[in-house]
């Protein structure tokens, strides 16, 4: 070895390197090819990765030139071009019962004048969403406040659950029983939430009617609480994590200088993790506003502007699920959706990165080598 | 924690008890529910059987084909995809840790978009943009129509949906493996290639099958972003070619429950189906928790 100091350096050198950086390209003994194949490897993987993050900007580009008229985004004019029976078709199914209403549209769009008509975005400012109405009116207060109202409902509901659930299993549970808990909440996680719109329509349903006597059958009351359910698991499994994450020494100092255990829990537990709950909290706001299949089973999907609890109520996300199938490419209803989109990818966004933002805060507080 | 519970605690302990069997006993009901709603007609013939009499009558069975075939083009580009970034990630960014903070919160971002966002962007991306013009190039008249919804571009769109979990699934069981065991093996000269290949990929094998089989029960139930992509309300047949509509167990629970012709004859493929669809996330879901154990366990410390 001592013919060779510095192969042995570079070897210890790579050795002692807490994570290894880059391809070790230099070492005397690797054939051109195989460095080259080792460069082709890295270069794929990171192709891969910034694939994967240019995503995010494909999807909002892509959902924001769709509120463009025609005229301004050339590439798929020229598809409906070539098929001229393109441009009417509908997507989605017809047979879904909309079918005559989508048949009403085609004519109607026929007989438009297709350069007289522009969506624009101050169109979305108004107390009215009624598409078919002559003219259409596109206003997304009504449902901005259905979307609140159900998050909100959802939240009131799953929060306190999903918190107490995690302080259970943190701090009074035994360890057996802890370690049982929380993968049946992640199995709660995986119930699809079709399946849960479905339960809520046909048993939800009927026993809250007959529990609180309402007018409507199906409303913003009875969706916010199914829409809880798929809440619950997100708020149970950060605030968990937040619990677990308050240093052992701090839970066991309190307890030895006599405090019980909902003490410390209520003085010293929950204020340490407040930082990760109120993450786990926004999570669930960002996963409420953004469900879609259980608020369309069972909101009632009425767009009327009203506060009452127990009134039909009509999400952002339900609307795009019921109207994209009975609309035209092209037409001023078909932008008006896609603005929709765009505004409820930018909430859900807000409240995701807003978590994600605390979350890191939290983590970045705790104190190392402490957690479990 | 270890002490003794007080008296005064009973309270709390009590009180977040039940709201712990309230939220565990959620998922019993929900088995039980559907169980009880959909025995009836649970049956061979409900799953080898197409729907019959208008979809009142009959199975599911081109809905189960349509699942299993969505979630396969869906994993055939989600999980290579994922695995790769997540291998990028870990293995070859160490000297640039704020490229990988950027890189995880882009894709934490990405897992917040809602499913139906991706529903939107399938449409106008996969389906009017690259089929649209997949179809000027190749004239319409000939060969398949790219253009329209069908199983590619679903599978696409669910694949968006799915790449954060296995991304950051995948990581997660790159972090287990323990740094040592990579410098040990570049200390017998192994090369990074020669390391990842032959030292870290077999044990992080099971974290990437763990991270296929979450992102294909994630799949599975989803229903938003395949219903403007490719799922259809009713196709007999079993689709033969990427460019066929498909059948699919939850958007069919979905047009059952709420366009059905005949509310209450369905009740029972409405119960059987939702019960299927369970039993399917439910089994993946729960060999995924258990896989993941006991890569968690067998971490080296």
């Amino acid at each position: 070895m001592a013919d060779h100091p510095s192969t042995h350096d570079t070897v210890a050198k790579e050795i002692s390197r807490p994570v290894p950086a880059a391809p070790c390209a230099h070492l005397a003994w690797r054939s051109g090819l195989r460095s080259a194949v080792e460069r082709l490897v890295e270069l794929g993987l990171r192709a891969s990765a910034w694939l994967s993050g240019a995503l995010i900007l494909l999807v909002f580009s892509f959902v924001v030139s769709e509120t463009l008229t025609a005229e301004e985004s050339p590439a798929p004019l020229q598809a409906d071009l070539a098929a001229p029976d393109h441009q009417l078709q509908s997507y989605g199914a017809d047979a879904l019962g909309a079918g005559a209403r989508a048949l009403a549209t085609r004519e109607a769009a026929r007989s438009r004048d297709p350069q007289g008509e522009a969506f624009s975005w101050g169109d979305l400012a108004g107390p009215i969403w009624d598409p078919v109405r002559q003219p259409p009116h596109f206003g997304l207060l009504p449902l901005i406040v259905g979307s609140a109202k159900i998050a909100g409902i959802a939240l009131a509901v799953g929060a306190p659950l999903g918190i107490s659930a995690a302080i259970f299993t943190v701090v009074f549970a035994p360890r057996r029983m802890g370690e049982l808990i929380k993968p049946l909440v992640e199995l709660l996680a995986g119930v699809p939430t079709v399946v849960v719109g479905f339960l809520g329509l046909v048993v939800l349903a009927p026993f809250l009617q007959n529990l609180l006597g309402y007018q409507f059958r199906l409303n913003g009351f009875l969706a916010g609480v199914a829409v809880a359910v798929a809440v619950i698991p997100i708020v149970y499994t950060t605030a968990e994590d937040a619990l677990w994450g308050v240093p052992g020494h701090l839970r066991e100092g309190s307890l030895a200088l006599g405090a019980s255990r909902w003490q410390t829990t209520r003085r010293m537990l929950l204020p340490a993790a407040a930082q990760g709950i109120v993450a786990g909290v926004m999570l669930g706001l960002g996963k409420a506003i953004g469900e879609t299949m259980i608020v369309l089973i069972i909101s009632g999907n009425a767009p009327v502007l009203s506060l009452g609890l127990f009134a039909p109520a009509r999400t952002m996300s339900a609307t795009l699920a019921t109207e994209m199938g009975t609309v035209l490419r092209g037409e001023v209803h078909y932008h008006a959706l896609y603005a929709l989109a765009t505004v409820l990818f930018v909430f859900a966004l807000a409240f995701n990165i807003g978590g994600g933002i605390a979350l890191g805060r939290a983590r970045g507080g705790k104190v190392q080598g402490e957690h479990r | 924690m270890r002490s003794r519970v007080f008296p005064r605690d009973w309270p709390a302990a009590i009180l977040t008890g039940v709201a712990t069997a309230a939220t565990v006993s959620m998922l019993l009901v929900v088995l039980v529910l559907l169980l009880k709603g959909g025995w009836g007609t649970l049956s061979l013939e409900f799953l080898i059987a197409a729907p019959k009499n208008g979809m009142t009558a009959g199975g599911v069975f081109p809905a189960i084909v349509g699942t299993v075939l969505l979630v396969l083009v869906m994993s055939l580009a989600a999980v290579p995809l994922g695995t790769a970034t997540a291998f990028y990630l870990h293995e070859y960014t160490g000297a640039r840790p704020r490229r990988v903070e950027m890189f995880r919160f882009v894709i934490r971002a990405l897992a917040g978009i809602p499913a139906i966002v991706f529903g939107l962007f399938g449409l106008a991306f996969f389906v009017n943009f690259l089929g649209g013009n997949l179809d000027v190039l190749g004239g319409v008249e000939q060969g398949p129509r790219w253009g329209q919804p069908n199983l590619l571009w679903a599978g696409m769109t669910m694949a968006l949906l799915t790449l954060p979990v296995v991304i950051v699934t995948v990581e997660e069981s790159l972090r287990a493996v323990p740094q040592e065991v990579r410098e040990a093996s570049f200390a017998l000269g192994a090369s990074k290639l020669a390391t990842l290949r032959s030292v870290v990929l077999p044990q992080a094998l099971p974290g990437i099958l763990t991270a296929a089989i979450l992102a294909v029960s994630r799949g599975a139930g989803e229903v938003a972003p395949i219903m403007f992509t490719g799922a259809a309300y009713y196709v007999p047949e079993i689709p033969g070619a990427l460019t066929d509509q498909f059948m699919e167990l939850g958007y069919h629970l979905y047009v059952m429950a709420t366009q059905s012709t005949d509310v209450q004859a369905t009740a029972g493929i409405q119960h059987a189906t939702a019960f299927l669809l369970l039993v399917l996330t439910g089994a993946l879901n729960l060999s995924a928790v258990l896989l993941r154990a006991r890569v968690r366990a067998r971490r080296w410390s």
